[in-house]
């Protein structure tokens, strides 16, 4: 496939604006995840890509072809596209089989039949699902249904796949072995492709490279451990990840670093935008990077236990420091001594 | 408890006896040879005898069939496309549209093939300024080809109500799958939108083959000059073949009508529940998502409003100038016959004018208490778990078996043979029996579509606080069907001013009802009187119909 670029794309919906000037490029053989709270506008822009949707305003091109052009009036649709898209219901027909679902694309572009059962079979061989061309839809598993949704969208060779939040319709279970299916068929398939997704997780198994979407923006853009490690906006930090948050005031600031402190407490971090001394600010942590010692020492408050969850794996403890709750992930059962909470500062942000 | 249980009973009891005493009358009358009522009648086969080998009838068989399945062979496909159409795509102005394809159902067929013959029948207005302006008119109203293809045409909108309620509830996903796959829009209804909604289509296809073995109206008045016969007008022309009442020869037309209604009901009753069933397999993602037209947009919009022109305006036109003209012919200017006089004369005969009030009584006060009636039944057989359930559910399919037309007979009968009946013969109550009785399937699905809003957890909420079965239905239930009862009598209202077959042999000094004056007036080529009180009839199912529209009641009940 050529390189996918949307530029300064915009659509409104009565008052709402769902788009506000989305532009990113996808290079050849990349995955993008399209990752934001709902209302972000991330589905409506895979749909304006793959023309269910037209903007109001923008610009939509694969490598030579102008798919959408407000300005000059083009306007490609969607059965023309040649593109792959896989539903978030999976959208698979019930009057038609397992077979008749994957070939339709074929049997639309005039291949001749004996390629048609050829390149039906392949996809289906691709997907694990070999055997099961006579079964309807209503007779197979979420996660098989799934699985032909995709084949149908592929079957053709498209030349980007589009998928909508293509894991929520399955349960918890299911969700975690298709994730790494997922990723691993794409990277076999050498296919482009763009995945909308509210499920962080989703997005950062799956992709190359995560664009954080909201209110129709984009918020940031980089690889998944750019966007968890590295947040750009207070939004971008809260959306990844579990965190705690500290309300306080700057009271020093020290070039990349700044020191924030609340009515008893006072802790120092990585500045990630600009503010003065004075000013109100935000500290944000992830929980697992939260850490407890038994002593005071280096950016620690004291802390009270006051609930410990039990989750298998690890313990959830809830801690308050004054007017601080504050939770952290501990592997051993909780004790009955004096906790100290510790904030590494590399890991502290403040906004 | 006991109150309501006896007031089930009741309504199983009442139901049961209008649906079948004239059934029943009809059958019985098929096996005499004479009248019921003459003492010398007795049991015998002679009337089947008589009516089978009787050429006419069998020839009004094979051209019922011919007309039934070729009218379906045009309804379906048209009328599935234009469901598409309006329901899937953006085609301009479909909102509007809507409500306007269904017109035809509302309208009287003896009104649209009144409209016809005045529109395009030989000296037809538009037949003679065609003529006029090319030389030649080269169509026949009279042949039995217009015959299917009006039939087929003014029966697109059944096909519609139904493929479009099946359409409305299908995933837009399942049609954006096939369009993203490489579909354009005729391609996506083909292969995805019309397959899906297979069952409701199917079922369409029966009810208008069905529908075709009860056309009265329109062979009536298209038929006849070109000696075309079908059952019905076979069956009404029977009437005076012999001379003397030949009751036991139309009770056979009447039964072998009833023998092939019945099983195409039964067979509607099956697949109206695969029809609902199918649909839910669909996607999800309800959202009304139009599917884009579009270049097709517009040659799409023209072939709706061609269809419409010619099942609406064509004939609504013809009724309105005919009513306003006092003679036309070949040669005259439309200027110098306009007049107002053909209503004026409505008002000279008191049987018009007991007729149109009649109308409007029968269609407004009778209407409510046909409503009324058909609640009761839904009511009492609201989440009743009792075998009697079900005998009331077929009791109220078993009318559907019997046209207006073999109806109306046999409650004629029903009057007269029932003595203590017979004082209401001459009066409306008979004509609002048999209304009420011959749409009660109708009305029936009507309350069971209001009653299906009511959800169960607001009645059992009803129980658990302490009301019984019989408080919840009253201050629980029926509060809550308030305004599906209100649509309903505006629906009924309207059938009720259509109906025209039903009243035919009721007709009589005291019972005359606009539809059946017109059927009668016809036959004596009172053209001015009927086109006059086609018009009446147009208007007042225009005002029922506009304030039903105006109250959000949808049209499809």
């Amino acid at each position: 496939m050529d390189r996918l670029s949307v530029s300064n794309v915009y659509k409104r919906l009565g008052a709402n604006e769902v788009l506000k000037g989305v532009s990113f490029e996808l290079r050849r053989g990349e995955v993008v995840a399209l990752l934001g709270p709902s209302g972000s506008g991330k589905t409506t822009l895979l749909r304006a890509i793959a023309g269910l949707d037209h903007p109001d305003s923008g610009r939509i091109a694969l490598g030579n072809q102008v798919l959408f052009d407000s300005e000059s009036g083009a306007q490609v649709p969607a059965e023309q596209r040649n593109l792959g898209l896989v539903f978030q219901s999976y959208a698979l027909w019930p009057h038609r089989n397992v077979f008749d679902n994957v070939a339709y694309g074929l049997r639309l572009r005039k291949i001749p039949s004996a390629e048609v059962q050829k390149r039906v079979s392949i996809a289906l061989r691709q997907i694990g699902l070999e055997g099961m061309e006579e079964r309807y839809p209503h007779q197979l598993s979420g996660g098989q249904q799934q699985r032909v949704a995709i084949a149908r969208a592929i079957a053709y060779n498209p030349q980007l796949l589009l998928l909508d939040e293509p894991l929520s319709n399955l349960d918890a279970k299911l969700r975690e072995e298709a994730r790494l299916w997922l990723r691993e068929i794409i990277e076999q398939l050498q296919i482009s492709a763009i995945c909308v997704t509210h499920d962080q997780i989703e997005a950062l198994a799956i992709a190359d490279r995560v664009l954080l979407l909201e209110k129709g923006r984009i918020e940031q853009e980089g690889t998944p451990q750019e966007i968890y490690q590295d947040p750009r906006t207070i939004f971008a930090a809260e959306f990844m990840g579990s965190n705690n948050e500290l309300s306080g005031t700057v009271v020093d600031v020290k070039g990349a670093m700044a020191e924030i402190a609340g009515p008893d407490w006072r802790l120092c971090g990585q500045l990630k935008v600009d503010h003065h001394t004075g000013e109100k600010a935000t500290a944000v942590i992830r929980i697992e990077r939260t850490q407890t010692s038994d002593a005071p020492g280096e950016n620690t408050v004291a802390g009270k236990l006051d609930a410990a969850v039990y989750l298998g794996e690890r313990w959830d403890y809830l801690f308050r420091a004054g007017d601080l709750k504050v939770r952290v992930r501990a592997t051993a059962a909780p004790a009955q001594k004096p906790y100290w909470l510790h904030f590494p500062k590399e890991s502290l942000w403040i906004f | 408890m006991r109150g309501l249980r006896l007031y089930r009973v009741l309504v199983v009891l009442i139901t049961a006896s209008a649906v079948l005493l004239p059934l029943g009358i009809v059958l019985y009358q098929s096996v005499l040879d004479a009248p019921f009522f003459q003492p010398s009648a007795k049991l015998s086969t002679s009337a089947f005898s008589f009516v089978f080998s009787d050429p006419d009838f069998h020839r009004a068989f094979a051209t019922t069939a011919l007309v039934a399945v070729g009218m379906t062979l045009i309804a379906v496909p048209l009328g599935s496309i234009l469901a598409f159409l309006l329901i899937r795509t953006d085609l301009p102005g479909r909102r509007v549209l809507e409500p306007v394809v269904l017109i035809p159902i509302f309208l009287s067929p003896v009104v649209l093939a009144f409209g016809y013959v005045v529109a395009a029948g030989p000296v037809g207005f538009f037949t003679l300024w065609f003529k006029e302006a090319f030389g030649l008119a080269p169509w026949n109203v009279y042949s039995l080809a217009s015959l299917i293809v009006i039939a087929g045409l003014t029966h697109i909108p059944y096909v519609f109500l139904y493929t479009s309620s099946a359409l409305r509830a299908l995933g837009a996903d399942l049609e954006e799958a096939a369009r993203v796959a490489g579909a354009g829009a005729a391609r996506v209804a083909f292969s995805v939108s019309l397959p899906m909604v297979r069952p409701a289509i199917l079922y369409s296809a029966v009810l208008v083959f069905f529908l075709g073995f009860e056309l009265f109206g329109l062979p009536l008045i298209l038929g006849d000059p070109g000696g075309l016969l079908v059952l019905s007008t076979y069956l009404y022309k029977l009437t005076n073949r012999l001379g003397v009442p030949s009751y036991q020869l139309m009770a056979v037309v009447a039964v072998a009508i009833i023998a092939i209604a019945f099983p195409l009901v039964y067979l509607q009753r099956r697949l109206i529940g695969a029809s609902a069933r199918f649909v839910t397999v669909g996607g999800k993602g309800l959202s009304p998502r139009p599917l884009r037209l579009s270049g097709w947009r517009w040659p799409a919009l023209a072939l709706v409003l061609v269809w419409l022109a010619a099942t609406v305006l064509l004939p609504l036109s013809g009724v309105f100038l005919r009513a306003f003209v006092s003679s036309w012919g070949e040669g005259i200017r439309l200027a110098q016959v306009i007049t107002l006089e053909n209503f004026r004369e409505l008002f000279d005969y008191p049987n018009l004018v007991r007729g149109i009030l009649n109308t409007l009584g029968i269609a407004t006060f009778g209407g409510a208490l046909a409503v009324a009636w058909y609640a009761l039944i839904g009511l009492a057989n609201h989440r009743w778990q009792s075998g009697w359930s079900r005998v009331l559910d077929y009791l109220v399919m078993v009318p559907r078996g019997m046209p207006g037309l073999v109806a109306g007979l046999a409650f004629l009968w029903v009057f007269l043979f029932v003595r203590p009946l017979s004082p209401l013969r001459s009066t409306l109550f008979s004509v609002w029996l048999a209304y009420s009785v011959v749409w009660l399937a109708y009305g029936m699905r009507l309350i069971s579509s209001a009653l299906l809003q009511v959800s169960p957890d607001l009645e059992e909420a009803g129980l658990t606080v302490g009301a019984s079965r019989g408080q919840v239905l009253r201050q629980v239930t029926i509060p809550l069907i308030r305004f599906g009862l209100i649509g309903s009598w505006l629906l009924v209202f309207m059938i009720f001013v259509r109906e025209y077959s039903t009243g035919v042999y009721l007709l009589g000094p005291g019972t005359e009802v606009v539809g059946s004056l017109i059927v009668s007036l016809w036959a004596t080529g009172a053209i001015d009187i009927v086109a006059a009180l086609a018009v009446v009839n147009v208007l007042l199912v225009a005002a029922g119909m506009g304030f039903a529209l105006r109250l959000g009641v949808r049209l499809h009940g």
